[in-house]
């Protein structure tokens, strides 16, 4: 008997994790194809942009627009051979690590990426995981009495951050602070710059999620096991924190799954107020040249950073419910 | 709901009559004016090119305005027709769909707001349409999952039984079962489309700096917000109203409780 039980288990076992790999098999060819659609989708959405390179840089340069100059440049850049050939071309070079050089600068796209990304990623997931963490606390602090100070507290931030642009907000705080109380030096000290707009980032993230926070804990509060626990005589409060941390983390994650995937991007309006050198920025200057390999590229990037958030994400949920999908 | 819907539709009327009694093209400059106070004549003052406050906040507006509706049409109408067809068919389609849904959910709509209006020219129209787009996913999820559910009721089995087509049962039986879950989204869509709207006219790619629209007001007065603080109080206290009643017109808390 014991032995059969122990060869079901095995058997069950087995089919799970067959399971486990079918479905993650299924994800990744989902990336896979999604990755090389919107590639392409990119790729025309870029070319469409109007104004072209070559003009661009002799305007930069100072050189004449003669027609050898024109020819030379497009011949150069590769331009002249069909969009397709172009798509391909491109593609299978960014597959292997090589992403182009800029039209402009004529430098390597890929380190001129990756050199802006530790900035942004301060400013954008530094601001999220301390949003994640205010909200986290916010959020229990207001499940812990309902319309009680912290609960209407967190209402009127959400509401807040949902009317009022923080490019706003951002504006106000430069002009206060190094304006008219000339406390510190924003556009010449970037440290100050990347820390005022981590925070307002993690303001915006803290009144997105706050209320999302209070609804879990609130759900939490009414399950089974507190009731029961409550009925033991522990105090509620106390419960919801120690025994209600971990669904209540795995709902966080969750939902904070989209926030770090804006991580990258979204903070372009941030990047663009405060002028930190960041992805974003460098997007928005290379949207106004028409640097067609770094648009394209970024835009991938953004992709890929998605994809190995998900990743991370799922697998970090997957441990904290201790290895139950 | 109704009456709420009636609110937005008069409100546009009225917009629409006002608005188009006036300049709709282009504020006059007039530099002997700079920055007048407000007065009856300039209801709120003038701008530091002479231009009257008032008119700019009024087209802004329209402009805002137009940016939300255009925006909300699209992505309720694509995203809910979206959603019912893959919750309502299995298979093929289905699977087709909720890849395309997936995929919406995960490219920043920011970003691709940004590329196209720098492509197509920063107006209402461009960006509506790619804010819209972009944010069709959440509602295509939110009908897909509502469709699963009302079609396991008796009710739409039995239409089968007797014979109805698909399109129909889905149209005219399932459609007015989940709209009145999802239309209330549309207040926060609405308020979070204003903001990204001003941010994307803030920022100022492929925009007519002569077009009032409230972030580009918000960035040509942003030098002023101590010396002259009623400039920038302006459209900031537009975008401001304009975001909270909408959220207040559509409530999601009541359908979220129910």
């Amino acid at each position: 008997m014991m032995q059969k039980r122990g060869y079901l288990v095995r058997v069950s076992s087995f089919y799970l994790i067959i399971g486990d790999v079918m479905v993650i098999g299924k994800q990744i060819l989902k990336w896979f194809l999604g990755f090389f659609v919107l590639s392409f989708l990119f790729f025309i959405l870029v070319r469409t942009i109007p104004g072209d390179p070559v003009h661009r840089l002799l305007t930069t340069y100072q050189l004449p627009h003669t027609k050898e100059n024109i020819e030379f440049l497009t011949v150069s850049f590769g331009l002249d051979k069909p969009l397709w050939y172009q798509y391909g071309y491109w593609i299978s070079h960014f597959v292997q690590g090589d992403w182009g050089s800029s039209f402009i600068t004529g430098r390597d796209v890929r380190m001129e990426i990756l050199r802006r990304v530790p900035v942004s990623l301060a400013v954008g997931l530094g601001g999220v995981l301390l949003g994640g963490f205010f909200a986290f606390f916010l959020g229990y602090l207001s499940a812990c009495k309902p319309k009680g100070f912290w609960d209407k507290f967190s209402r009127g931030l959400t509401l807040f951050i949902q009317s009022v642009p923080s490019f706003m907000i951002a504006v106000f705080l430069i002009y206060l602070l190094s304006v008219h109380f000339q406390v510190v030096k924003i556009y010449s000290d970037p440290a100050v710059a990347v820390l005022l707009a981590a925070l307002l980032v993690a303001l915006g993230t803290t009144g997105e999620l706050c209320r999302v926070m209070r609804g879990h804990f609130l759900e939490i509060a009414a399950t089974p096991y507190i009731h029961f626990a409550r009925c033991r005589g522990f105090e509620r409060n106390k419960l919801l924190l120690r025994d209600g941390l971990r669904p209540a983390l795995i709902a966080l994650i969750s939902t904070m799954v989209g926030r770090f995937s804006w991580v990258i991007g979204g903070t372009a309006v941030v990047e663009f107020v405060f002028a930190i050198p960041g992805v974003s920025l460098f997007l928005v200057q290379s949207i106004g040249v028409k640097d067609y390999n770094i648009i394209q590229s970024y835009l991938l990037f953004i992709l890929l950073w998605m994809g190995m958030v998900h990743v991370i994400c799922s697998l970090f949920t997957y441990f904290l419910r201790g290895g139950v999908k | 709901m109704k009456k709420n819907i009636g609110i937005v539709v008069l409100f546009s009327v009225f917009l629409f009559l006002v608005v188009t009694q006036t300049h709709m093209d282009m504020v006059p400059v007039d530099l002997t004016n700079k920055l007048a106070p407000m007065s009856l004549e300039h209801l709120m003052g003038t701008d530091i090119l002479g231009r009257d406050l008032y008119e700019l906040m009024m087209v802004g507006c329209l402009r805002s305005f137009l940016v939300v509706m255009i925006a909300g049409t699209i992505s309720l109408s694509v995203g809910v027709t979206v959603g019912i067809l893959s919750g309502y068919f299995q298979g093929n389609i289905s699977m087709i769909l909720q890849f395309l849904t997936d995929f919406l959910l995960i490219i920043p709509t920011f970003i691709v707001a940004l590329l196209a209006t720098a492509v197509f020219g920063l107006n209402p129209v461009s960006a509506g349409i790619a804010l819209g787009l972009c944010q069709m996913g959440h509602f295509a999820n939110h009908a897909a999952e509502l469709t699963r559910e009302i079609k396991g009721k008796e009710y739409i089995a039995i239409l089968h039984i007797m014979g109805y087509s698909r399109l129909r049962i889905l149209f005219y039986h399932v459609l007015p079962g989940i709209l009145p879950l999802v239309f209330p989204y549309f207040g926060s869509m609405a308020s979070s489309n204003i903001l990204q709207y001003a941010s994307l006219a803030f920022i100022g790619l492929g925009s007519d700096i002569t077009k009032p629209d409230w972030g580009t007001m918000l960035y040509q007065y942003r030098i002023y917000i101590l010396d002259e603080p009623l400039l920038v109080l302006w459209p900031s206290l537009g975008i401001f109203l304009m975001a909270i009643i909408f959220q207040f017109l559509f409530d999601t808390r009541k359908v979220e409780t129910s």
